[in-house]
């Protein structure tokens, strides 16, 4: 065989190696990227029941601590202990002695007088209210 | 040997892509709610005391008004929503702190 087919060769070879090894390279993507500025995670249907006014009864500041733990309609009710459909299924709860138990009732405007402590849910433009809970009035 | 040596001189040669990822930017709480006392109140302005100061509220005619009042399980019924709040507890993972009672004609899209 003539040398130059021999160099001819071996060049070849030589540019297929560096293609080669410059494709390997180029497959190192980053698998995933991150967006900070999506939204939050929030379930398509709300867990918790909210009031007209948008209201669940559990804010901050409406004097029941802690975060929501269940919730659904009452289908029964037996002495203390009341049933309720949960989006998990069927959950009983005992109620019994001071375990705080609020109605999140209808209110009128007399209900915000002075010294009244509230939660306002604001319209997400402006500083205009679109819902006054009355939590406690003087 | 030549053929490993272009391999390696190829990989190590290869133009880097980075991806840019853009800065954590800390998300500023939401405003939707505000908790305080009612200093005064008119037609159209309700003026609050908050944790964060003085603050003045726009109070439209489509305002609605709510209150939470003391419930009792004697005024329960069907069909009424039931919101039970919990904290932690070491003892059984959740002690619940409150139960809300939402009637069905208060209820948020008629669940």
């Amino acid at each position: 065989m003539r040398p130059a087919v021999l160099v001819l060769a071996a060049l070849l070879f030589i540019v297929a190696g560096f293609a080669g090894g410059r494709a390997l390279a180029g497959r190192s993507q980053p698998a995933q990227a991150f967006d900070f500025n999506a939204a939050s995670y929030r379930p398509v249907v709300a867990a918790e029941g909210l009031s007209v006014a948008g209201f669940s009864g559990l804010e901050e500041g409406s004097g029941i601590s802690g975060s929501l733990l269940l919730s659904g309609k009452v289908v029964s009710l037996s002495g203390h202990a009341l049933t309720m459909a949960t989006q998990a299924g069927p959950a009983t709860l005992q109620i019994e002695g001071d375990r705080p138990l609020r109605r999140l009732a209808s209110g009128t405007a007399s209900d915000v007088a002075a010294g009244a402590s509230v939660i306002v849910r604001l319209d997400p433009v402006g500083d205009a209210a679109t819902g006054v809970l009355v939590i406690a009035r003087p | 040997m030549l053929g490993a040596a272009a391999v390696v001189i190829g990989y190590a040669t290869a133009p880097s892509s980075k991806q840019i990822v853009p800065a954590a930017t800390a998300r500023a709480p939401s405003p939707a709610l505000v908790y305080g006392t009612v200093q005064s109140r008119d037609n159209s302005v309700l003026r609050l005391t908050t944790p964060a100061g003085p603050r003045d509220l726009k109070v439209t005619a489509g305002t609605v008004f709510e209150r939470l009042e003391p419930a009792t399980l004697v005024g329960m019924s069907v069909g009424d929503w039931i919101n039970v709040g919990a904290v932690p507890n070491k003892q059984t993972l959740f002690a619940m702190t409150g139960v809300v009672v939402i009637s069905p004609d208060r209820l948020q899209g008629g669940r």
